[in-house]
C-alpha cells in the first residue's frame, strides 16, 4: 500500500478502490489534515492514489497514513449519513422557519 | 378490554427499525466520539457504536438505543413528535436573530492613561483630545442604535479609557433616557473602565442611571502592574479601591472584571483565580489574548502558543472545578456560555461564538470619529490600517447603507458555519461561532481554513474538554448544568 515518492523523499502513495471510498471522502480528509499533510490524487479507473506529503519531517508515515484512514472512513460515513438524512434535515429547516414573519 | 396496550405492541414497534434523523460526529479521544444533532444535543459513544447506529444495527434493546431516542437522533415507529420537536429547538436557538442589534458600543475616547503594551485597541496620549467622540457624532449614533429592532438595547462606553470623556457618556446617557419615553426599550449601560479615575461625579452618574461597571483586573498586584503600566505604577492598587468603592456605593454585583492572558500570566492561572476569590467574584473569564492592536506590533500575541494558552485554561478549570467540588461556588464564564449551547435550548450572545457570526447583527461599535465597525475586533483591526469591517460612517451613511453594507452581508454570508468547509460536517458546530474578523486578520480570508485555525483549534479543544470532564463524572455534571442555566 505505501511506496516511496521518487520525486519528494518524504512522500508517500496510499490507493483507495473507489468502489470502496468516494472520492468526495478522500477530498475531505485531505482537507481535514491540511495542517499535517498535502494530498495529490491520482485517479483511474478503478482506484485513486493518494500522494501524500507531510507538512514536517518529524511526523511519522506510519501515523499519517493511519490518521488518514481513519478520516477517510469518518468522512464516508457522514456522507452516507447526510445522503439518508437530507429530506429530513430540509424537512427541519422548513418548519423551524415557516411563520417567522420573514418571508415578506 | 385493557386500558394499556400489551407490550408485545411496543416490542413490534421497535422491531420495525429506525431512521436515522440529520445528526454529526467527530472523535473525542481515540475509540470515543461524540455525535450532535441539528439542535445541539449530544451523546458520546464508541466508535463501533456509532457504525452500528448509522447502519440500521443498533438493537432497540441496547441502553444507548433510549438515549439516542430521547435526544432525537432517531425516528421510530413510537416516535411521530421527533421532527416537530427538533424544529422547535433549534427555532429558540436561532430566535435572537430576529431581534438583530442589541449591543451598541461607544468609543468615547481613544486617549488612555495606562499604556498597556498588549492593548488590542490602540489607544492614544491623554492629552490628544482629536481623539474625543463629539456630541454631534454622539447624536447620529443614538439615532442610529434606536432604529434597532431589538426591544432590549444595552449601551457600553469603551475606550481608550471611556471615563477621560465623563461629560460626553452622561450626554449620551440623558438623551438616550429622553428618546426613550416615546421608544419604550429596555435600556443597560456599561462603562468599561480601569477605574483609575473613577470620582465623585462617575459614582453619582452611575448611581443615577444604573450603570454597571466592567472592568480589567488580569490577577494578582505584580502580573497586573506588570501588564497594565500606568505613572505611578499603581493600576492594581487603583482598580481594587475603585471595585470596594463601586460596590460600596453601588451595590456588590455593580462591577464586573475581565482579565487578558500573556504570557506571563500562563504559569500563574491559579494565582489568577485566587485573586479573583479574594477580590470576592462569583467567577472569572479566562480569555485568550487577540491578534489585534497592540499586541500584535509589540509581538504580545506572538509570545505564546495555542497550546500553551489550552494547558492554561484548563488547568485554571480543573482547579475552578475542584473548588466547586470541595463546595466554593465559582465559575468560568467561557466554559458557562458554552455549556449553556450544549445544555439548554437557548442560545447566549457572545459575539465569537454566534452563527451567523455576531459581527453586526448582535453588536454594532460607534467609533469616536463616526466610523461605524462590525464589532470591537473590527474597530481593532482598523486601528492597525484595515478597515475591512468599517461598514459605514454615522455622518454620511443612513442605517440603510451601514447595516446592509455589502462587505458586512459577505463576511455573514460566506461564513456562516453550517455551510463552512470542515464546520458543516463537525459535531461542534452547533455551539461554535463564525468569526469573519478573525479569520480575515489570520487568514485574510472571511470563512478561514479550519485545519490552520486558531479559533477552531482552541473552541474544539474546548468543546472536546468540557465533554470529557462532563461525560466522566456525574457530579462535574451537575456542576456544569447549574452553569449552564446560570444566564
Amino acid at each position: 500500500m505505501q511506496s516511496p515518492d521518487a520525486d519528494k523523499a518524504t512522500s508517500f502513495d496510499v490507493a483507495f478502490p473507489l468502489a470502496v471510498y468516494s472520492l468526495d471522502a478522500l477530498k475531505r480528509a485531505a482537507y481535514a489534515m491540511m495542517h499535517r499533510i498535502s494530498v495529490k490524487f491520482d485517479i483511474s479507473n478503478e482506484h485513486v492514489r493518494c500522494i501524500i506529503t507531510p507538512v514536517s519531517d518529524k511526523e511519522d508515515a506510519a501515523r499519517l497514513e493511519r490518521d488518514f484512514l481513519r478520516e477517510v472512513i469518518d468522512h464516508d460515513l457522514r456522507i452516507s449519513i447526510e445522503a439518508q438524512t437530507e429530506q429530513t434535515r430540509t424537512a427541519i429547516l422548513g418548519l423551524t422557519f415557516s411563520r417567522t414573519g420573514l418571508q415578506g | 378490554m385493557s386500558r394499556f396496550k400489551t407490550l408485545q405492541h411496543y416490542e413490534k414497534v421497535l422491531d420495525a427499525g429506525y431512521r436515522l434523523l440529520p445528526f454529526r460526529f467527530t472523535q473525542l479521544d481515540g475509540d470515543t466520539y461524540v455525535a450532535s444533532n441539528m439542535a445541539g444535543e449530544f451523546v458520546v459513544l464508541d466508535r463501533s457504536k456509532l457504525d452500528e447506529f448509522a447502519k440500521f444495527k443498533l438493537s432497540p434493546h441496547d441502553p444507548q438505543y433510549s438515549e439516542l431516542k430521547s435526544k432525537h437522533f432517531l425516528l421510530d415507529d413510537d416516535s411521530s413528535a421527533t421532527i416537530d420537536l427538533l424544529s422547535v429547538k433549534l427555532r429558540t436557538k436561532l430566535a435572537p436573530l430576529a431581534n438583530f442589534t442589541a449591543l451598541h458600543l461607544f468609543v468615547t475616547t481613544l486617549r488612555c492613561d495606562h499604556s498597556c503594551p498588549y492593548c488590542q485597541v490602540s489607544r492614544a496620549n491623554d492629552d490628544r483630545q482629536e481623539f474625543d467622540m463629539s456630541q454631534e457624532t454622539a447624536l447620529k449614533s443614538i439615532d442610529l442604535a434606536f432604529r434597532s429592532p431589538s426591544p432590549v438595547l444595552k449601551f457600553e462606553f469603551q475606550g481608550g479609557e471611556s471615563l477621560l470623556n465623563l461629560n460626553l457618556i452622561r450626554f449620551i446617557i440623558e438623551e438616550v433616557k429622553r428618546r426613550n419615553v416615546s421608544e419604550q426599550r429596555d435600556l443597560q449601560f456599561v462603562i468599561a473602565t480601569n477605574l483609575a479615575l473613577l470620582s465623585d461625579e462617575t459614582i453619582e452618574l452611575a448611581r443615577e442611571h444604573d450603570i454597571l461597571i466592567s472592568t480589567s483586573l488580569d490577577g494578582p498586584e505584580e502580573l497586573h502592574n506588570r501588564n497594565r503600566p500606568r505613572p505611578g505604577n499603581d493600576s492594581y492598587q487603583r482598580t481594587i479601591e475603585g471595585i470596594h468603592r463601586v460596590r460600596r456605593e453601588l451595590g456588590r454585583d455593580s462591577v464586573g472584571a475581565l482579565m487578558t492572558t500573556t504570557a506571563a500570566s500562563l504559569s500563574q492561572v491559579k494565582a489568577i483565580v485566587d485573586e479573583y476569590i479574594a477580590q470576592d467574584f462569583r467567577g472569572i473569564f479566562l480569555r485568550p489574548l487577540s491578534p489585534y492592536g497592540f499586541a500584535i506590533k509589540t509581538k504580545f500575541y506572538q509570545a505564546y502558543d495555542q497550546s500553551k494558552w489550552l494547558e492554561f485554561y484548563f488547568e485554571g478549570l480543573d482547579y475552578i472545578i475542584d473548588l466547586n467540588l470541595k463546595g466554593f461556588a465559582f465559575t468560568e464564564y467561557y466554559a458557562a456560555m458554552v455549556l449553556r449551547k450544549m445544555l439548554t435550548p437557548f442560545q447566549p450572545g457572545y459575539v465569537d461564538l454566534l452563527s451567523p457570526a455576531g459581527v453586526g447583527v448582535a453588536a454594532v461599535v460607534y467609533n469616536y470619529d463616526g466610523d461605524v465597525y462590525a464589532s470591537d475586533e473590527s474597530r481593532m483591526l482598523a486601528e492597525m490600517g484595515d478597515k475591512s469591517f468599517c461598514i459605514g460612517n454615522v455622518h454620511s451613511n443612513s442605517y440603510e447603507e451601514i447595516f446592509l453594507n455589502d462587505t458586512l452581508l459577505e463576511a455573514l454570508d460566506s461564513s456562516f458555519a453550517a455551510s463552512a468547509p470542515m464546520c458543516s460536517w463537525c459535531a461542534f458546530e452547533p455551539y461554535c461561532g463564525a468569526d469573519p474578523v478573525f479569520h480575515h486578520a489570520t487568514q485574510s480570508d472571511f470563512v478561514g481554513k479550519k485545519p490552520l485555525s486558531a479559533f477552531c483549534n482552541r473552541n474544539m479543544s474546548v468543546f472536546k474538554g468540557l465533554i470529557e470532564r462532563m461525560n466522566s463524572s456525574p457530579e462535574v455534571r451537575e456542576m456544569f448544568e447549574r452553569w449552564a442555566y446560570m444566564s
